[in-house]
C-alpha cells in the first residue's frame, strides 16, 4: 500500500498560526532594532486601484503632515519654538518612489543622496508596515550618525492621490520601477503609466525633474516608452545621460524586484525621460 | 406610475422647454406650453442571461410535455429552440460576452470594442432602459446635443422650424457612459466626461465624410448580409489589436481626441473661456470634477498640462458653476454639507457656505455631509446632503441650489459689497427636485420633481415678482398643458431601479455607501 505523499512544506506567512502578529509585536526586537523579516509581510501582488480601499490622505498638500515621517526635518510644532536646533529645515519631499514594495530602492539611495527627502508609496498595507519598521529599525542602528532619517514610506493610492500629497513641481524625480504589467487589455486603465496619467506625473515634477521606469517586461516597457514619448511635456533621456546617473545604477540592482530578476537571469528595460518646461500659450 | 422629468432644459434663443422623461424627449413652446415635437431614444433589448434563458426553455419543455397543444405551436417551439441555439452560438462567440444589452444585429461593430471596463459602480441607469442624461442647446438653438445612458450615445439634434422639428444629425457612441458635457471653441466642440474618468473632445458637426457613418439610417445600412462578413473581419482585426497591449484600441469611426484622464469617476466638467494677460488672446481652461473630492483645472485644448487642483471637499464634487458675472470665480458642491466659492485661477477658497441647517430646516432632521457612517445610516437619524444641481440667474446674479431628496430651492444672491453669495431663502417644492431650467428674459424657472401624488405635479413654474421674491406660477394654462403631455409618459418598471438608477442616483456616490470593503 503506498503511503501519501509527504505534505509539501509551503512558506508560512504566519497569518494563521499566529506567528506573523508574534512577530510583529515583537518589542524585544524593535528594542534591539533587528530588521523586521519580509515573510511576516507577504501580501498579494495586486491591488484595485480603482477600489476605495479604507485610505487615508490629506485632502491637499497643506494638511500633509511631514513631520510623522521626517521627524528630524519637519520638527512637530510644540518643538519648533524651541532652541535653534530644532527648527525646520526648509527641506520638502523631492523624490517619490511609486509603488516602492519592500523600499529596496529608497533605502539604498538614502545614503547616496544623504540630503534629499525620499518618500516611497505603496498601497498594501502588509508590505507598506514592513517598509516602516525597517525603516525605524535602520533609524535606530544608525542613531549615532543620523542616516535614514531622509526616507520614509506612505500607504496611497497614487493614481488617485498624489495631488494631495504632492504642491505643484515640487518633485525632482519619480521612480516607477517594476509595476503591476496588467497583461490583460481590459486593465491597461490599471497601469500606472497612462497616457492621462503622465500628466499628472508632470504636474508634480519640476521641470527638468526626471522620471525613471524599470521594468522585466518589455511589452509593458514599450507601453511606458510609448506614453511618455508622445507625451508633449517629456523628453526621453539617452543612454549616454544616464551612465552617470546613481539612482538608474541602484535601480537596477538594489531593488527587491531588480534583484530577483538578477538571480532569474532576466533581462531589465530602463528608460527615464526628463520634464520640459510648460508650452507657452 | 407615471415618469417624472429627469432632465429640464431651457432653449432661450427658440423659447423652448425640452424636457426628458426617461428616454423620451418633448418640445415645449415656452410661452404657450403646447407640444412642438418629440423624439424618443431607442431602446436595446434587454438580453436575457443564460441562467433565464434556460429556464425559460425548461419551462416551455414542461409546457410542450403537458401536452394538449397544437402541433404548430410546437413546431414554433422547435423553431425558436432553433433560434436560440444559433443566438448561443453568436453569444459565444461574440467578444463582448459580458454586455448586457442585446445589441448583436442592430448596432456597428465598433460599438463593441469597449474593452477598458472595469465593473460598472451603481447608480449608472441600469435597467431603467435607455434614459437621456444630458440635454444642451447650442449656438443659440440651432443644435441639441442629447446624451443618453444605455447605449452612451451622443446625439447631435439639428433644431428646425423654431423647435418644432428635431433632425438626428449624427449619432455616436462613446467606450464609456458619459457623465457630462460642456462646450469649447465658441460652442464648435463638445467636451464629454465619461465614467471612467476621461474627458473626449468631439467636433459638434463631424467631417461631411464621417457623417454618412454616423447618421442613423447608415447604421442600419450596415446591417445587410454582408454586414455580417464584415463585423467578423473586424472582430479578428481587434483580436489582433488587442494582443499587441502597446495600444487603448478604441476604434472610435469618427475624429476624437482624448483629452485629459482622472483615475476615478468624473461627476461635473464645466469649461471657460477668458481674457489672457495683454495682448494675448483668450484662454480656455477645462474644469473637471470627480468622485474622489479633486477640481481639476487644465488647459484646453492643452489637456496634459494641468494648471492645478481646487482641493477642500471632504466628499465627492457633483456640481461645478461658473457664474456669468465673475468668470474667475467657481461655486461648487457635492456630498458635503457646505457649498465652496473659489477663484479658480489660483484655486484658493473665496467663500464657504455652510447649508447645514438650511436643509435640515426644510426636513426637519439632523445633517450632515461627508462620508457615509455605517452605524448613523442604519439607525436613519442623519440625512446626507447631497448638490444635484447649481443654476445661475445672471441678471439678478443669482444661485439656486437643490439637493437630492430635499424638496425646495434654494436661492443665494450675489452680494455687491463683499462679493459674496448671501442672503439665502428657501422655495418650498411639492416634491424632490430633479432638475431646473432658468428663463433668464422672465426671469423665471421651472424645476421638475418627483411628484409626491399620483395626481401632484411633475413639473413647476416660479416667476421673479421682483425685491428677490419668486412667486409660484404653477397653475399657469402654458404648465397644465405641458403637465397633461408629461403625464402621459409612463414608467411600469420597478420603482428601485429607476430611483437608485436615475432619480436618486447622485447620492450613491458617497464612499461608504456601498457594502464594506475587504481590506487586503
Amino acid at each position: 500500500m503506498a503511503s501519501p505523499p509527504p505534505p509539501k512544506r509551503q512558506k508560512q506567512s504566519g497569518q494563521r498560526t499566529g506567528l506573523r502578529e508574534k512577530h510583529r509585536n515583537n518589542q524585544e526586537r524593535k528594542e534591539e532594532a533587528k530588521l523586521p523579516q519580509k515573510k511576516y509581510y507577504r501580501q498579494r501582488a495586486h491591488a484595485n486601484p480603482f477600489s476605495d480601499h479604507q485610505l487615508a490622505y490629506p485632502s491637499s498638500p497643506k494638511e500633509m503632515v511631514w513631520a510623522n515621517h521626517f521627524p528630524k526635518y519637519f520638527p512637530s510644532a510644540i518643538a519648533a519654538d524651541g532652541d535653534a536646533e530644532t527648527k525646520p529645515s526648509g527641506k520638502q519631499v523631492e523624490v517619490a518612489d511609486i509603488g516602492c514594495g519592500f523600499g529596496g530602492l529608497i533605502v539604498s539611495l538614502a545614503q547616496k543622496l544623504p540630503d534629499t527627502l525620499m518618500l516611497g508609496m505603496e498601497i498594501r498595507t502588509q508590505v507598506t508596515e514592513y517598509v516602516e519598521e525597517r525603516i525605524k529599525a535602520l533609524r535606530i542602528q544608525h542613531e549615532a550618525e543620523g542616516h535614514y532619517q531622509n526616507i520614509s514610506v506612505l500607504r496611497a493610492n497614487t493614481m488617485k492621490f498624489l495631488p494631495n500629497i504632492y504642491e505643484k513641481f515640487q518633485l525632482s524625480k519619480i521612480f516607477i520601477c517594476f509595476p503591476d504589467p496588467h497583461f490583460k487589455a481590459r486593465k491597461h486603465k490599471a497601469r500606472i503609466v497612462s497616457p492621462t496619467l503622465c500628466a499628472e506625473y508632470a504636474y508634480v515634477l519640476r521641470p527638468g525633474g526626471i522620471v525613471y521606469t524599470i521594468t522585466d517586461v518589455e511589452d509593458l516597457h514599450k507601453w511606458m516608452a510609448k506614453h511618455f514619448d508622445d507625451h508633449p511635456l517629456f523628453d526621453r533621456l539617452a543612454e549616454e545621460d544616464l551612465k552617470d546617473d546613481v539612482c538608474v545604477e541602484v535601480m537596477r540592482t538594489d531593488t527587491e524586484e531588480g534583484k530577483k530578476v538578477e538571480r532569474n537571469n532576466g533581462s531589465k528595460f530602463v528608460a527615464c525621460w526628463k520634464r520640459r518646461e510648460d508650452p507657452e500659450w | 406610475m407615471r415618469h417624472p422629468a429627469q432632465r429640464l432644459h431651457f432653449c432661450p434663443s427658440t423659447n423652448t422647454l425640452l424636457v426628458a422623461l426617461g428616454g423620451i424627449l418633448q418640445c415645449f413652446s415656452g410661452t404657450t406650453g403646447a407640444l412642438m415635437t418629440s423624439w424618443s431614444a431607442p431602446q436595446l433589448a434587454v438580453r436575457t442571461t443564460k441562467k433565464e434563458k434556460r429556464a425559460q426553455e425548461e419551462q416551455e419543455k414542461k409546457a410542450q410535455e403537458e401536452g394538449g397543444e397544437k402541433k404548430a405551436q410546437e413546431e414554433e417551439g422547435k423553431k425558436d429552440d432553433e433560434k436560440k441555439d444559433e443566438e448561443k452560438k453568436e453569444k459565444e462567440s461574440s467578444p463582448s460576452k459580458k454586455r448586457k444589452v442585446d445589441t448583436a444585429e442592430e448596432e456597428p461593430a465598433w460599438v463593441r470594442t469597449s474593452m477598458l471596463g472595469v465593473g460598472a459602480p451603481r447608480g449608472d441607469g441600469e435597467g431603467t432602459g435607455n434614459s437621456i442624461t444630458r440635454m444642451l442647446t447650442v449656438q443659440e438653438g440651432r443644435y441639441l446635443v442629447v446624451v443618453t445612458n444605455e447605449d452612451k450615445t451622443l446625439r447631435v439634434f439639428e433644431i428646425a422650424a423654431g423647435g418644432a422639428e428635431l433632425k438626428v444629425l449624427s449619432e455616436r457612441a462613446m467606450p464609456k457612459r458619459l457623465c457630462a458635457i460642456a462646450t469649447a471653441d465658441s460652442e464648435n466642440t463638445i467636451l464629454l466626461a465619461d465614467k471612467f474618468g476621461d474627458v473626449y473632445s468631439v467636433p459638434l458637426l463631424p467631417a461631411p465624410e464621417e457623417l454618412a457613418a454616423l447618421t442613423p439610417t447608415a447604421a442600419v445600412s450596415t446591417v445587410a448580409p454582408t454586414a455580417a462578413q464584415l463585423a467578423k473581419a473586424e472582430r479578428d482585426r481587434l483580436a489582433a489589436e488587442k494582443r499587441k497591449r502597446t495600444e487603448i484600441s478604441l476604434d472610435l469611426p469618427f475624429t476624437h481626441t482624448l483629452l485629459l484622464g482622472h483615475v476615478s469617476m468624473l461627476v461635473d466638467i464645466a469649461s471657460v473661456t477668458v481674457p489672457g494677460p495683454q495682448d494675448t488672446k483668450p484662454r480656455t481652461y477645462v474644469l473637471t470634477a470627480d468622485r474622489d473630492e479633486h477640481i481639476r483645472v487644465s488647459r484646453y485644448p492643452q489637456g496634459h498640462v494641468i494648471e492645478g487642483f481646487c482641493l477642500g471637499h471632504e466628499s465627492f464634487v457633483s456640481k461645478l458653476l461658473i457664474p456669468t458675472w465673475d468668470t474667475h470665480t467657481l461655486v461648487s458642491g457635492g456630498g458635503d454639507d457646505f457649498l465652496l466659492v473659489w477663484d479658480w485661477c489660483s484655486r484658493k477658497v473665496l467663500q464657504r457656505i455652510e447649508v447645514g441647517d438650511l436643509v435640515a430646516g426644510v426636513i426637519g432632521r439632523k445633517v450632515a455631509g461627508g462620508k457615509l457612517d455605517q452605524a448613523e445610516a442604519e439607525a436613519d437619524r442623519v440625512f446626507k446632503v447631497t448638490v444635484v444641481g447649481l443654476w445661475e440667474v445672471p441678471s439678478l446674479r443669482q444661485v439656486l441650489v437643490a439637493f437630492e431628496s430635499v424638496p425646495a430651492i434654494f436661492v443665494f444672491t450675489h452680494d455687491e459689497a463683499t462679493s459674496n453669495l448671501a442672503h439665502p431663502i428657501t422655495i418650498a417644492l411639492t416634491g424632490n427636485p430633479l432638475d431646473l431650467a432658468v428663463d433668464p428674459a422672465g426671469p423665471a424657472f421651472w424645476v421638475s420633481v418627483v411628484p409626491a401624488t399620483a395626481e401632484g405635479p411633475g413639473i413647476e413654474q416660479f416667476m421673479h415678482a421682483g425685491s428677490q421674491q419668486w412667486v409660484s406660477t404653477s397653475s399657469s394654462e402654458a404648465l397644465a398643458s405641458i403637465a397633461a403631455e408629461t403625464a402621459k409618459v409612463g414608467f411600469a418598471g420597478d420603482e428601485k431601479v429607476l430611483n437608485e438608477g436615475l432619480l436618486y442616483a447622485v447620492g450613491l456616490l458617497r464612499k461608504g455607501t456601498g457594502r464594506p470593503e475587504r481590506e487586503e
